[in-house]
Parts: structure tokens; sequence; C-alpha cells
């Protein structure tokens, strides 16, 4: 056994939900016409982007919220996980590293076209904190915002979510005691490069075939390389949204009915590769000292992990789950706008939006500090913060010529000083809500708020988010910046 | 303190351009319009134009860049011909480079002029602004109104002025500049419009509604300027108004980027409107200034800059707006052609149409509108937004004033 085997494991971990909802209800009322059977899917809301979010933002949210970001800086590696990754070539873990304010020294990669990346990841990164014989602090993120054609399944179930695990030496609250998988070709669903959306097939044949015959052995074999039989486990993670898939396969291997895992599809949906450790991360905030975890993720194969909580776990306090969180900060979306949020629909949204978006790579790159981390720039001489940073002080009294120091922004509190609700000018989500903020440093800023269905007002107070600024829509990119948001709402580390 | 240009330079000629959606109409026809009327008032050749000054904002939708267009339409004689842009600022910056040339001695007669053809993009209100690939990489894509509005939410966060109070203020700038611009031949709007209609209008900008909004319109506007004695040798001693001083003042990041601006004022329109008294022997505004043309491009700039004029007390715009200080019939008569209001805001030409108001007052020359007795006048333009902005002031005074 490798030495990091019994010093490494996880000591953080971070759960981001976004805060739009689709009632399934509503979309059953208007696609139900398509599919009598989707009207008994009618039941519960799913967790949404809103239209400036994609798994890159969202997993640098479930990063901020695992650890500050000074912990963050501290960091060797960060693996992502999702199967909806924006870029195909373009390092998505790299962009999320920046923006989660890991050092340009670390190991990034991407894993991607399975359902089981999240575990895989995870995997990987657990392995990764072990290797070369000395204990590395590593990110593992994974976050999915699944889209299927409006009128399937999969539009029914899926939910948008990200989690992140760091594992290493200090404070482990849960370490990996075995790890097994098998890598079978099975397609019970397909999605090709560039395409939109998955193919899939008969679920009895996926549920009978599938998850009956491929998850049992892995789940038996994980369970007997960690030592532990079924009756220790005293949670088993196995998400589907196949009904029963998990009940079943726990009665399989006699695992008992109580240890199997909240699925949130009720008010979050299935957050695709992300989800088994999103119900990971859930089962953490309640877990006691020495408890039996199993979790599987499933695809193309299964891949399963025994894991068992240390007597830190009590350390993390006993936080908010995933179900509180769901429930905490949520807006309801109309199915019409989701469906231009996502590109299904393309709406007329007028001249103004005819504007060119190109971005410049050549500036972008140059300010890749303020951009992506939120540098500003303190005055060594008067010590006034101020965004951007500059060469000579913006404080009318000092006007000192020299270097700034690095002064971060992203993780202070700020409070609105001027606010509008812009109907003219074009946003994909109008309308547009922009002012002036003022950070605890005295730094300000003016900033899009994000996630705001009714205009914040001036004194109220809003922490900072990385969102998509701006879409071009003749070259496919997305710009990412950051925006400011009301700070309301319990976040993932908040105890109960 | 320089000696300034007060008393140094004259206005003997000014023309402006019926002001609308001039469909019928390019940049260059517009201002066509314009120099003829100025040439005719000036009585003089063109021939006799030593050096021209464009204000060309938003060449794009207009004439392109280069001031060649402005001499190509007017057959200027081959004189040195520049085109200045300095956002909304821009027809006051192409002034201000006709009096320097005048004043200077490089020039005996020069020409200002400025248009702007902004019904050339197919839909209302102005197009997006491009700041550069570095301000677009963490700004928010701001509207002119969305930009502006934000002052009222600090105005009202700072004098606790609460929301129904400033926008029946707000409405009340935008009424008064509809009388005005109702009895104007040259406005682009020519409706009154009552008070409720201006409230309940739908929104653009919270809490900015459509009448809270100047008009978007094409325009030109231009002005002939001299020395005191060619003036004098024109026959023009008594058909000439004064330049009694020209201003500007650009923001240099404070607003934007340090704590000490409150976002409830203009830094640069105190700051020019300061150098413009002293340089024009102006004591007490409240009390000097006949008439004022300013930068109406929103209600509530208008209301936010009586007060960055020195001419209401902090806090006290909305109390003077709401009494009718600023009315017609009141103390300082503001906008009473009708404002950016009623005449739009054709970028370029705005603050030439703002002096060719104050020039037809002081001559008397402004018919069903006309003031009794006019002195002194005051030009103000705010360009860019309330936290990164320019500002422009020209005080025009009958000569001996």
């Amino acid at each position: 056994m490798a030495r990091g085997d019994e010093t490494t494991g996880i000591t953080a971990f971070g759960i981001y939900v976004p805060s739009m909802r689709l009632h399934r209800k509503a979309m059953a009322s208007e696609v139900g016409w398509i599919n009598p059977a989707l009207n008994g899917y009618r039941h519960g809301v799913r967790a949404i982007c809103d239209f400036d979010e994609d798994v890159i933002t969202m997993a640098v949210e479930a990063a901020r919220h695992c650890k500050d970001s000074e912990a963050l800086g501290e960091i060797s590696a960060i693996v992502a996980a999702s199967t909806t990754f924006p870029f195909a070539d373009r390092l998505n873990a790299s962009v999320i590293a920046a923006a989660a304010g890991l050092s340009n020294c670390v190991q990034a990669v991407d894993i991607a076209n399975t359902q089981r990346a999240g575990v895989s990841a995870f995997r990987v990164a657990e392995r990764l904190s072990a290797a070369d014989g000395a204990p590395h602090q590593v990110l593992c993120v994974a976050a999915d915002c699944r889209r299927g054609r409006p009128g399937s399944l999969v539009e029914m179930t899926s939910g948008d979510a990200a989690v992140s695990f760091v594992f290493g030496c200090e404070n482990v609250i849960a370490r990996v005691m075995a790890h097994r998988v098998s890598t079978v070709d099975f397609v019970d669903h397909y999605r090709r490069a560039n395409e939109a959306y998955e193919y899939g097939w008969e679920e009895r044949w996926v549920r009978d075939e599938g998850y009956r015959k491929i998850a049992p052995p892995i789940l038996t074999c994980a369970m007997e390389a960690a030592g532990v039989s079924s009756a220790e486990i005293d949670h088993f993670i196995f998400p589907s949204t196949i009904r029963g898939v998990a009940g079943g396969l726990a009665k399989a291997v006699d695992i008992r009915d109580d240890a199997v895992r909240d699925d949130f599809q009720d008010v979050i949906g299935e957050a695709g590769a992300a989800h088994s450790l999103l119900m990971l991360a859930d089962t953490l905030c309640a877990a006691g000292p020495g408890e039996k975890i199993l979790m599987a993720g499933f695809g193309q194969g299964c891949e399963a992990i025994v894991l068992e909580t240390t007597s830190l776990i009590k350390s993390i306090g006993d936080r908010q789950g995933v179900r509180a969180l769901a429930e905490s900060d949520q807006h309801e979306l109309s199915f019409i706008r989701y469906l231009s949020f996502n590109g299904q629909l393309e709406p007329d949204f007028g001249p103004r939006a005819e504007t060119d978006r190109k971005t410049a790579h050549s500036a972008a790159y140059r300010h890749a500090d303020r951009v992506a981390r939120l540098i500003a720039g303190k005055c060594e001489k008067c010590g006034t913060v101020q965004f951007p940073k500059a060469k000579i002080c913006v404080n009318p009294n000092c006007g000192h010529e020299g270097n700034q120091s690095d002064h971060a922004l992203a993780q202070e509190a700020a409070v609105i000083k001027t606010v509008t609700t812009d109907w003219l000018g074009f946003s994909r989500n109008p309308p547009n809500r922009y002012g002036m903020v003022e950070f605890a440093s005295g730094a300000r800023m003016i900033l899009n708020f994000t996630s705001a269905p009714d205009e914040p007002p001036v004194g109220s107070e809003v922490s900072m988010v990385y969102r998509i600024q701006e879409f071009d829509p003749y070259r496919k990119f997305h710009r990412y910046s950051w925006k400011a948001k009301s700070a309301d709402g319990p976040r993932n580390g908040d105890i109960k | 303190m320089t000696s300034g240009i007060r008393d140094k330079v004259a206005i003997i000629g000014m023309g402006c351009s019926k002001f609308g959606e001039r469909f019928d109409c390019d940049a260059q026809d517009l201002m066509l319009e314009a120099f003829i009327e100025a040439r005719a008032d000036a009585g003089i050749e063109t021939s006799e134009i030593d050096a021209a000054w464009l204000g060309h904002a938003m060449p794009d939708l207009g004439m392109g860049p280069t001031a060649t267009p402005a001499s190509v339409a007017l057959r200027l004689q081959n004189i040195p011909v520049t085109r200045v842009e300095n956002a909304c600022a821009t027809g006051t910056e192409a002034l201000r480079g006709a009096v320097y040339a005048v004043a200077s001695g490089a020039a005996r007669i020069a020409l200002a002029i400025g248009v702007e053809k902004l019904k050339d993009t197919g839909f209302g209100g102005l197009p997006e602004f491009d700041f550069g690939p570095r301000a677009s990489l963490f700004a928010p894509s701001m509207s002119a109104p969305g930009g502006f509005a934000q002052l009222a939410a600090a105005y009202g966060a700072k004098h606790k002025v609460n929301a129904s109070d400033l926008k029946r203020a707000m409405a009340h700038v935008s009424w008064k500049s509809h009388e005005n611009g109702a009895v104007n031949p040259k406005a682009h709007l020519r409706r009154r419009v009552d008070m409720d209609t201006i409230i309940k209008a739908p929104m653009i900008a919270a809490p900015l509604g459509l009448f809270d909004c100047c008009g978007v319109s094409d325009g030109a506007a231009c002005a002939i300027v001299t020395t005191p004695e060619v003036a004098a040798g024109l026959g023009k001693k008594h058909e000439s108004v004064m330049v009694k001083a020209l201003q500007l003042a650009v923001s240099n990041g404070v607003e934007a980027s340090h704590s000490s601006w409150d976002g409830a004022s203009i830094i640069t329109t105190r700051s020019a409107a300061k150098r413009a008294y002293t340089e024009a022997g102006v004591e007490n505004p409240r009390k000097a200034l006949s008439l004022i043309e300013v930068h109406d491009c929103f209600s509530i700039t208008e209301l936010v800059t009586m007060e960055d004029l020195f001419l209401s007390d902090e806090g006290s715009a909305v109390v003077d707006v709401l009494d009718g200080f600023y009315d017609r019939e009141g103390g300082v008569p503001c906008q009473v052609d009708g404002g950016l209001k009623c005449f739009g805001h054709p970028i370029g030409a705005s603050g030439l149409r703002m002096a060719y108001e104050v020039y037809t007052q002081l001559l008397g020359r402004a018919g069903e509108r006309q003031l009794s007795s006019p002195t002194l006048g005051l030009t103000h333009n705010l360009g860019g937004f309330p936290h990164e902005n320019v500002s422009g002031i020209g005080i025009f005074g009958l000569p001996g004033v």
C-alpha cells in the first residue's frame, strides 16, 4: 500500500445548488401532450443554472464553498468531472482553477464522457493526493447540467449542481477503504460529440441487464476489499433516475433499506456525473464517526468506493445538507425562459443583440488576474484598495506612483451603492440589473447583479459570484467574469 | 489663474437644423442646413473662414472618420478642418477649438459645426457603446439610461428622498421641457405631456420611464466666431454674443474607483462650473444667469445638475424643481427651447444647439419663447456615465455684461 493511504483522505467538501427552479408540473403541462407518461413525473422541481451559469461557474462555486480562498492556494492538483463541460478543447479545470484561487502550479485534469466521471475523478484525486509517497492537497470537483430534448425523460429528471472535495492529510474526515471498478461498453444511452442531445434505450433493459447485472459484483467486491460486510454499510449511494434501482441493488447485496441515501430527485433532479458525489457530500453533512459509506457511479461499467468517516467528522459540525440548501434561495423559472437560456428556443432579443461581443483573447490574458481572479491593487503608500489595479494611486490625497500589491476581492463582502433595472440594454435574461458596489476594503466596481429576481436595494449586501459575462454567438465563446449576487440564503458550510 | 477666454471671442452667426427623425437627410444635409443659416447670419462668405472644427461623435452611424465629410459637404476652401469627439460634450468641444483658434490669433474667422445622424440604426435609443477590449472584460453592458438611473438611486439614498417624491420632481423636469418644446419650431418633440402620463410611462431603466429620457434625433448646429474687432468691422457690434467662459472637466477614475464619491453628484460638472464662473466673473450664478441649457439626457441628470452648477443648494433641487424655479417663468429658466428632452440628442450637435438657443435669446430673436431681456446664459454638457465622464460648460453674454 502507498504511504498516503493511511494518512490522506477527505479534508473538506463544498456543495453548490443553483437557485433557479423549474417546476416539473409546469413542464409536464407544456410537454405532456407529446408523451402522456411524463405526467407521471410531475412531482417536485429541478434545480437549474441561471442564464449565466454552466459547469465551470457551478464548479467554481462548489470549490469556493469548500475552503477559503487562501487555503485553496495550497492545492497542488485539480481534477474536474462533467459530461457537459462547455469546452471540448480548452482545459475546463484550468478555468475553474484560476477563479477558485488555485495557483498556476497546479496539475489540472478534466474527466468527462461518462456518468461515472465524478466517481472516477474522486478516485483519481484521492490517488493523486497520496502519490509520490508524500501527501498533497488535491481538489476534486464535479458538476453537470444535462439537457434533454424537450419532452424527453432526461429533461424531466436531470438537475444542475456541483460538488467539491479536498483530499489531504490534515484533519481527514473520511478516507477511502477500497475501490473496485468494471468497464463494460453497456450503451444505456449515448451522445455523440458535438450533439446537443443523447439517445437512450428502454429503461427496463437498462435496469435488468445493466444495473442489476453489472453493479452487484462490483459492490460486493468493493465491500470485500474493504473488509466490510454489507450489514455494516451505513450509507449506500447509488444514483439512478430509474425508480427503485438503488433500493433493488441494496436488497441484492444485503444492504439495509434504511442505508439507501436520499437522491434529491424531488428538489434537484439528477446532477449527472456529479450526483454520486453530491449524495456523498450530503452524507458527510450528517454522518458520525466510524460510519461506512458505499458509493458507486454507473456508466460503461460500475465504479464503487467504500469510505469510512473518522472521528474528526464531528469537527465540521452539523451542516446544512443538500436538501436544506436546495430548499432555500429558490427562484421559479418559466419553461419558455429555460428553453431560451439553453438555446433550445431563440427569442428575438432585438437589434441590440446584434452587437459583436468578440473577446480579445490577448487583452483577456493580459488582464487574467483581474478578470478571472478579481485582483485589485493596494497602494503601498496610502493603503487604498482600488479596482482596477493602477500604476498611479486613485486616492486624490495620495497619487503615489509605483507598484500596488495584489488584493483579492472575490471573497470580500460588498454593499450596493447604486442600482438600476435596465430594460433597454441587451441581456439574454432581461431586465439587466447592475450598479456600483463597494467592498469592505473600500474598493468599488460597477457589476451586474445576477440571479436577482427583484432590484436589490441600495445599502444591501452582495457577494461575488463567477459567471458567464458575455456570450459570443458568432465565435461560440463564453467569457467569464465576476458579478454580484444578493447575500441571501444559507451557503454550504453553514451550521444548521 | 490664466486670463481665460472671457470677451476675447464673439459669436457672429449661428445656425441650427430642424431636429428630428430626419429620414430625408444624411448628416451632410443636416450640416449644410445649419451652416447656410449661420453663414447668412454672420454675413460672410465661405472663403472668409480660416479654420473649422467638426464635432461628430458616432462616425460609424454617420459620416465615418476624419473631418473630410464636413469639408466636402460645406465646400470649405482647403482650410484646416479637425474632427473632435468627446462624448456628449462633442459639440462644445468643437466650439472650444474654434474659439481658441480665434483667441490665439491663428484664425480670423473660425467655424464650429456639430452633427449626428442617429436614425439610421433601425431601432430606437442609442446603440451600445464600445469601450474597447479591456473595459468589456469586467464591465456590465450598460445602456445610457441605465447609467444615469443609478444617480437616482444614490441621490435618493443620500438625501433621503423617497422614490415617489423623486419621481414626481423628475417628472416635473420633463413636463416643463415639453411645455417649452411645444412652442419651438425646430424641436423634434412638440407635444405637451401631462404629469400623470409622464409618471405612469413604461420603465426604461428604473426609475427612469419613457418620458424621463430624452429623444433620439438627427440634427446639426453651428457657430461662426471671430474677434470682437472683426465683428465690429463686419457691423456686428450689437448683433453678436461674447464668449464668457468655456470649460471642460474630465473624470480621473476617482468616481469609479475611490470611496470618496457618493454617486449622487457629478464631480466634473462641479469642477467645470467653478472654473467657468471664475472665468466669466460670475459670483452668484443663481442671480446672474438669465437662462441655462443643461444636459437633460435624463430627467434625473438635469435635477442633479442644478446642484452641481451651484444653482440649488445641496439636497434642495427637488424642492426648487417642484417650486418651478427652473420653469420658463421661474428664477432661472432652464431648457426654454425644450432641451434634449424635446430636441433629442444628436451627440455632436447638442452643445452647439444649446449655444444656439442662448445666442438666439440674448439677441432677442426667440419669437414666441423669447425671455424678457436676458443678458447671460449657460450651456452644460455631460458625456459618458456618472462614474466616468466629461463635462463641458459654456457661458455666453451680451457685450459689456
